[in-house]
């Protein structure tokens, strides 16, 4: 085929005259196209098992069409989720996402495209694009859930008796679509099924099916925004039931191509070769500093003090594990008691575990914990009491089960409105009551001018991290996220003048460090719910394969906590307390919810971050929820927010990273 | 002619019953017209705000305010308010469905009733929910809640109440536009709520020995109205003093002899379906375990604020100790000699799930089985699968 028989006659001209392929491994389908002289090669194969043969076969078969060889090429782009296995020695190529490949793809394809709904076997994405470049402006894919996906529609077709393609013919011969309210593809068969033997017909089921896809794409496409013009790209593109139910709900048509849209990701990854067969341009994050920070003593410290804690050998009276970040460990410390934040980011084993007893719908953070315990983790059975301060319904249950079946714990109430006079004079009590709590645990009296001791040490060691945290402020950070993390966690795994011992030692490195040279990294927070002790899947895409930075962590196991020192103009130590923990950075439960928005905001701004990247656990109500009011904050601020509900299960770390690369590739565009 | 939704079920209930109860119909027309009426008398100048509507009336009605509680909303949910908090608020569809329901009817109903009362010890849900309200022009109240459970020491309990104490006579300076409360009305209040909660306690215990007179879901509808009157409180008392008088006379009295007694816990659910197979299959729910219990009434011999402070602090049954609650359940066993415990919970609720586990493990001892409903929110008939599984549950404790 000539290029004008394919691409949009505005664009025939633009496509830079090289040789080049590009290759769309998909999960079911494997697409490529090779450009050379005004022609179009296209082939499509089923997706073998070995990815890079599948890729070699590929490559075989446009070489024969076109009557040329390998050397012939002048370079190769491969996408989709197995383009990571794509191996060519003797031939320049790069690796580029599917979602930059579909832009620029449907770009070439249509008139003015804005929109692209791609929907293949395993995921759906919605993209936005500049309809003068063809550059991503924002994405969204949909998370780990066949709902709205090929797998989905062919599914429930085999059950109808019928394939993706056809089943979308017979939809339209509908005149009632049924409702279908499962968006899980198993009960979603089982309503079909109940659909048939109840005497519905197979084309309204087929019908409502469509529909069912359709309005869980929707959904994508709210995220982004919905600007004509569509072009829809992918596996299920050939499928007339899906088109109509989208052309439904958008209300207006969706654009046509001139070749088949199932091509489009490979088309668009053979126009990036064109590119970079010109400009040799790639997208480089690596960095050129020379330092590396070393935190092996305070890792070794760390785990000395854990084992310890193990052992009950700290030498002091009792063992006191708590929740969450807003419970004051200057009055724990003031007390006889060894204390550790629970943190850990569990097992498959001890996830399992924990679900036995909140079920499914707890974050894994929480079923972590209750893993520990029912694990019988060492670390774990070494505890005598656990306290937690009120903060969501997760912890608090958590909190209640550990009570019920393990060892004590204590919920004590957090206010949730920071600025209420009545609400801070309860929360002293609520301190004070804390404090008289421990002194009963342990049969000693705290003293106040202890805990006014702590404060010092404590804000002494906040001061110290935010002065490390500073160091990332430079174009070329001096500290990884990881390590960052792993000193963040240490203020709640050591004791304070250890801690302190520790930060110094790091401190004295930092100082001695001139500044790096180097390109800069693409620089981005990462916001949102905990990231627990050993939750390294995101940090490790970001910094370890992709090559990006995360530079400041907006959340409560990161910097957020220690934005701000206990004051100590009052009388009453717990005045002073209740002012400082109500004052910090607020987690997602204090309201107003705003403060919280604003704080990340102002971080974001402070530490020129390009992206952020907002990380929540599933099915935490805190986080998911406040998700629309932080977009558009972010979104007057032009800063773009890649949004990932996170688990601790293995096996997506492909779908993460084509997300978090597309994400990168958009903010490199971006300069 | 069979309902598909909850408003049909009501009517066909309230045919069927007219027949043996006066007092039925008027409950169920009560139930079906709740919001409808409310945001009518809103319309038309009346005071009215959203509220939870399980502790908080007597405040409300004292503030000549007509309580409109959001759980009641359940029955007039329809699938597009899901979709307008997934399209719209880009809520994760593994939230609770009961919030992503409320939130997208309050969203489709926001030119009515835009006033609530929140009360911040409800769950983070609803907490954030509110949140996203304020953007829509909804003017929220927010009551600063403080936890207890069976542990809590009394000197802490006292701070708690007066806390709340302070956090009411705020809600009744919103309610009363900035004017102080009127504590004899409010007295008068909870003088009428005991009231009310007595005869419904009574009917509640006559029903154990004529426990086809009124079905589930009624009964239902009679311990969630004792809290809010359904925003009408004489007509509401009138009600229930009809179905005392029949339960009392005796009159209709179906043999009863094939029932299988049961217990109701967690959420108090909206779905038509399973009260109705329920019903169908020979059970009878005859004890509830619920956020808006029956057991507790005001101490009408303290200041009317504070009365209402210690009464909502124990109103909770199903939350603050697990151990607690399951004793409460296995009380309501043995007072209606359930054979079987029923737990509803709504599908992504993080509440429910660690009770349902926690209460299964206590009632294994008694021998006493659980059937989980996973609700979720949206009114429509009961699907296969869910009869399949009442009805084998029923068979197995026949």
């Amino acid at each position: 085929m000539k290029f004008k028989d394919v691409f949009h006659e505005n664009k025939v001209d633009r496509i830079p005259e090289k040789t080049v392929i590009g290759i769309d491994i998909g999960s079911r389908q494997s697409k490529a196209v090779l450009l050379h002289s005004g022609q179009i090669y296209t082939q499509l194969i089923p997706t073998g098992y070995f990815v890079k043969k599948t890729a070699d076969e590929l490559l075989e078969a446009l070489l024969e069409q076109s009557n040329l060889k390998r050397e012939n090429i002048d370079y190769i782009v491969g996408t989709g989720y197995g383009r990571i296995a794509l191996e060519f020695d003797e031939i320049p190529n790069k690796v580029v996402t599917e979602i930059s490949c579909h832009g620029l793809g449907a770009h070439y394809l249509g008139d003015d495209i804005h929109t692209i709904i791609d929907i293949g076997g395993q995921d759906s994405k919605v993209i936005k694009i500049d309809p003068v470049s063809g550059k991503v402006l924002d994405f969204v894919m949909n998370d780990k859930c066949a709902a709205g996906t090929g797998r989905f529609l062919e599914k429930i077709a085999g059950v109808l008796g019928y394939d993706v393609t056809r089943i979308g013919e017979v939809s339209l011969e509908s005149n009632n679509p049924a409702f279908i309210s499962s968006q899980c593809v198993v009960f979603a068969e089982s309503e079909v099924i109940s659909g048939l033997a109840s005497g519905n017909s197979v084309s309204n089921l087929a019908a409502g099916i469509h529909q069912s896809v359709a309005k869980r794409v929707n959904t994508l496409l709210n995220r982004v925004g919905i600007e004509r013009n569509v072009l829809f790209t992918g596996g299920v593109s050939n499928n007339a039931g899906i088109i109509k139910a989208f052309e439904d709900i958008l209300g207006f048509p969706v654009e046509t191509a001139k070749i088949d849209t199932v091509y489009a990701g490979a088309i668009g990854a053979a126009l990036y070769a064109a590119q970079y067969a010109v400009s040799k341009k790639e997208f480089d994050n690596a960095e050129a500093t020379t330092f590396q920070l070393d935190l092996t003593d305070l890792q070794n410290a760390v785990a000395a003090y854990q084992e310890s804690f193990t052992r009950k050998t700290t030498g002091k009276k009792k063992n006191v594990a708590y929740l969450c970040a807003y419970t004051p460990v200057e009055i724990l410390s003031a007390a006889n008691v060894a204390h550790q934040r629970l943190l850990h980011a569990g097992s498959q084993q001890e996830i399992i575990a924990g679900e036995t007893i909140t079920q499914s719908v707890f974050c894994d953070f929480t079923k972590s914990v209750l893993g520990g315990f029912i694990e019988e983790n060492p670390y774990f059975t070494a505890i005598d009491q656990v306290y937690t301060f009120y903060t969501c319904d997760c912890m608090r249950k958590t909190a209640e089960a550990i009570n019920g079946k393990f060892v004590p714990a204590s919920i004590l109430n957090l206010p949730r409105l920071r600025h209420q006079k009545s609400s801070r004079d309860y929360f002293v009590k609520e301190l004070s009551g804390f404090k008289e709590s421990l002194e009963k645990l342990t049969n000693e009296r705290i003293d106040e001018e202890e805990i006014r001791k702590y404060i010092e040490l404590y804000n002494k060691a906040k001061g110290y991290i935010r002065e490390i945290s500073e160091f990332r402020k430079k174009d070329n950070p001096l500290i990884t996220s990881t390590q960052f993390q792993q000193i963040a966690l240490s203020y709640y795994y050591l004791p304070v003048n250890d801690l302190l011992l520790q930060l110094e030692k790091l401190l004295k490195q930092l100082r001695a460090v001139k500044q790096a040279s180097g390109k800069k990294a693409v620089r981005l927070m990462i916001s949102g719910g905990i990231i627990a002790d050993g939750d390294t899947k995101i940090t490790k895409i970001v910094e370890e394969e992709i090559g990006a930075r995360i530079v400041v962590e907006d959340n409560c196991s990161g910097l957020k906590p220690f934005s701000r020192d206990l004051g100590s103009s009052s009388d009453n130590v717990f005045e002073d307390i209740a002012d400082g923990y109500l004052g910090q950075a607020p987690c997602a439960r204090m309201k107003p919810v705003g403060e919280l928005v604003e704080f990340s905001a102002n971080l974001a701004i402070d530490y020129k971050v390009d992206g952020v990247i907002f990380y929540y656990m599933k099915f935490c109500p805190c986080y998911s929820i406040i998700l629309r009011e932080y977009l558009n904050k972010f979104q007057e601020l032009n800063i773009p927010v890649l949004v990932i509900p996170g688990d601790y299960a293995k096996g997506d770390e492909g779908q993460l990273k084509t997300r978090i690369e597309a994400f990168i590739e958009v903010l490199g565009e971006r300069g | 002619m069979e309902a598909n939704n909850q408003l049909e079920f009501i009517k066909l209930r309230q045919d069927s019953s007219k027949g043996y109860s006066k007092g039925i119909p008027k409950l169920l027309d009560l139930a079906k017209t709740y919001i409808f009426d409310a945001e009518k008398a809103y319309a038309n100048g009346k005071k009215a705000t959203w509220c939870s509507g399980v502790w908080e009336s007597p405040l409300i009605y004292a503030c000549d305010t007509i309580p409109v509680s959001h759980t009641e909303l359940g029955r007039l949910s329809n699938p597009e308010s899901l979709l307008v908090a997934e399209d719209y608020y880009q809520i994760p569809k593994d939230m609770c469905t009961m919030v992503g329901v409320l939130l997208g009817e309050w969203y489709l109903r926001k030119d009515k009733i835009n006033r609530l009362l929140g009360d911040n010890k409800s769950c983070e849900n609803f907490n954030m929910a509110w949140e996203l309200l304020k953007e829509e022009g909804f003017e929220v109240y927010r009551i600063e809640g403080a936890f207890i459970n069976g542990n809590t020491p009394k000197d802490v309990y006292e701070q708690r109440v007066k806390l709340l104490t302070e956090q009411l006579y705020g809600a009744a300076r919103w309610l009363n536009g900035g004017e102080e409360l009127d504590e004899d009305k409010l007295a008068f209040e909870i003088k009428r709520k005991n009231r009310i909660l007595r005869k419904v306690q009574r009917i509640h215990t006559l029903r154990v020995a004529n426990p086809l007179f009124l079905k589930s879901l009624e009964a239902m509808y009679m311990i969630v109205g004792a809290q809010h009157y359904f925003g009408k409180p004489e007509e509401f008392e009138e009600a229930i003093d009809d179905i005392l008088e029949e339960l009392e006379r005796d009159e209709y009295h179906p043999d009863a002899s094939h029932v299988v007694p049961l217990v109701w816990t967690g959420g108090r659910g909206q779905e038509f379906g399973i009260y109705q197979a329920i019903d169908d299959f020979g059970g009878a729910i005859l004890g509830h375990v619920l956020p808006s219990p029956l057991s507790n009434l005001y101490d009408e011999m303290i200041s009317p604020v504070e009365s209402l402070a210690r009464f909502a602090l124990g109103t909770a049954e199903t939350s603050g100790n697990l151990t607690q609650y399951a004793e409460t359940v296995k009380q309501q066993i043995d007072k209606c000699k359930g054979r079987g415990v029923l737990v509803y919970s709504y599908v992504g609720c993080s509440l429910a799930g660690v009770n349902t586990e926690y209460l299964r493990d206590y009632l294994h001892q008694y021998d006493k089985p659980l059937l989980v409903f996973d609700g979720n929110f949206q009114v429509g008939p009961p699907s296969g699968q869910l009869i399949t599984r009442v009805k084998a549950f029923l068979e197995m404790l026949s």
